[in-house]
């Protein structure tokens, strides 16, 4: 019996070929790292733009205003190496906190606890918000 | 501001929305996993507080 060669599924060509060519899809990844939800803004997904730009941020600064402390980059060691990565992940938020000198922190101040847990999470969700353009770019998800 | 509970919502409120962005499509889908998200961090917080209360230092 005769066989015919099996047809590329789909899902194959959507692996092979992004949607948004691979040039593209790198610069709304390092995009969304640089300014929370600018990766979405290049996608055009405007609405997800908008509310992770708008969430995230708030969340940076409400931290900062609420005595949390901007850790400077220390890979010596695990845990300020890990909150390092956490509060970078905000991007341009991060750098330009430290190195304008916000941030110092108060550890005696009531809210100082949150604020910083804010401060990890905003770019926690950041990091998972550049996942998402990836996705996006890479049209595994609408 | 300087109140731990309003804290609380305003960390809900902004955590719940962008998860809920990233993980439904669709505004009805993405307002009931918003909604099920901001209670499930509420809700679950005022428990947990309750149960240190329970057991202090």
């Amino acid at each position: 019996m005769k066989t015919e060669p099996m047809p590329e599924t789909s899902q194959e060509n959507q692996q092979a070929k992004p949607r948004a060519g691979m040039g593209m899809t790198f610069s709304a990844c390092v995009a969304g790292a640089i300014v929370p939800g600018l990766g979405h803004a290049l996608l055009r997904k405007w609405d997800r733009a908008l509310v992770f730009f708008g969430c995230i941020t708030m969340m940076f600064i409400l931290g900062l205003q609420l005595d949390g402390r901007i850790v400077s980059p220390d890979l010596g060691s695990l845990f300020p190496a890990l909150k390092f990565m956490a509060e970078a992940g905000s991007g341009l938020l991060y750098w330009i906190s430290l190195l304008q000198g916000f941030g110092v922190g108060d550890p005696t101040a009531y809210t100082h606890d949150y604020a910083n847990v804010f401060i990890y999470v905003a770019g926690l969700l950041n990091m998972l918000v550049i996942v998402d353009v990836f996705d996006i770019a890479m049209d595994r998800k609408q | 501001m300087k109140n731990h509970f309003v804290l609380l919502l305003a960390f809900s409120i902004l955590t719940s929305l962008v998860l809920a962005f990233i993980a439904r499509n669709g505004s009805r889908e993405r307002l009931k996993y918003f909604l099920m998200l901001f209670c499930s961090f509420t809700i679950l917080s005022i428990a947990a507080s309750w149960l240190m209360y329970l057991f202090p230092r």
